[in-house]
């Protein structure tokens, strides 16, 4: 072999090494590139998913404060509302009292022991005066015209209440609880609807 | 001659392998930078999502504090113009229960 033959060999075989190796690393930097585009393909959906995740959260949160302070406001109107009517209530019962000694008073005792009477009926009733009030159902026991077959007593023990009566046969099998407390009471459950109506119209 | 030709071709190939496995670890660099880059720009990405959705949420908190503070006030506004109607009818409805009370109407 010539040393021409053989230098040309030479060259033939560090050529193909340099182009291969140039090829080769030319392969990894464009699958390095490829490989930086999915990265940043993968990173952007994260990012997403993180937007996303941050925009339900706080859906999520609005959702629970609002209705929250929604609740919140309702319960503290409504309970505003209440004491409202409950004033209304206690005033009225302060009302009634400062009545006592007035004509409208009396009339309520004399009406309010007639209807008692009617709802009985008949036989000897007794009757238990609260202690502010007993003189005064004495006086109308007494001017009152009793239907037939009825009698009333007032018993001196007195009734620990504001004011009014209770009725009851004679074997406290039938008891009319008049007091002021108990029409109160009644008038309390009966009417609440209807005093948050005229108040708040 | 031919002997020395062989040496010099086994000697030239071995310049030709020494090509390749330079060029292999080069290749190797390669893909470390590549890896590395590519997860530096992820974490990059992902954390300025992370800081700028947490901006957002505080944004947003804040400004359901205000609506919740609407509602607060709305409810305080209620409850004032509760008491100012309560306050006109008050008697009405302390008429209406003292009625009901005595069983007469006043």
């Amino acid at each position: 072999m010539s040393t021409l033959a053989l230098s040309k060999i030479e060259e033939e075989i560090l050529t193909d090494a340099q182009e291969e190796a140039k090829r080769r690393v030319e392969e990894a930097e464009r699958d390095a590139a490829a490989a930086l585009e999915k990265a940043k393909a993968e990173a952007r959906r994260e990012v997403e998913e993180v937007k996303a995740a941050a925009q339900e959260k706080i859906k999520v949160l609005e959702r629970k404060k609002l209705s929250e302070a929604r609740r919140n406001a309702a319960i503290t109107v409504l309970k505003e509302k209440n004491v409202l009517v409950d004033k209304a209530f206690n005033e009225a019962l302060r009302r009634v009292k400062d009545l006592r000694g007035e004509e409208v008073y009396e009339k309520s005792a004399r009406h309010l022991l007639e209807e008692a009477i009617k709802r009985i009926g008949t036989g000897d009733l007794k009757l238990r005066a609260s202690r502010n009030d007993r003189k005064l159902y004495e006086d109308i026991v007494k001017s009152l015209n009793m239907p037939a077959g009825v009698s009333v007593a007032v018993e001196k023990e007195s009734l620990p209440a504001a004011g009014s009566f209770t009725l009851s046969t004679a074997d406290d099998q039938i008891n009319i609880d008049n007091t002021l407390e108990a029409r109160l009471d009644f008038a309390t459950r009966a009417l609440r609807k209807e005093i948050a109506a005229i108040l708040f119209e | 001659m031919a002997v020395e030709a062989v040496k010099r071709i086994r000697s030239i190939e071995e310049k030709a392998q020494k090509i390749i496995e330079e060029a292999e670890v080069k290749i190797v660099e390669i893909r470390k930078r590549s890896e590395a880059e590519a997860e530096k720009v992820r974490v990059a990405l992902v954390e300025e999502a992370r800081q700028r959705s947490e901006a957002t949420f505080k944004d947003a908190e804040a400004k359901i504090n205000l609506k919740v503070k609407e509602v607060l006030t709305e409810a305080k506004g209620t409850i004032a113009a509760l008491s100012e109607k309560s306050s006109k009818n008050m008697d009405k409805a302390v008429k209406r229960v003292v009625s009901a009370v005595l069983g007469v109407a006043i």
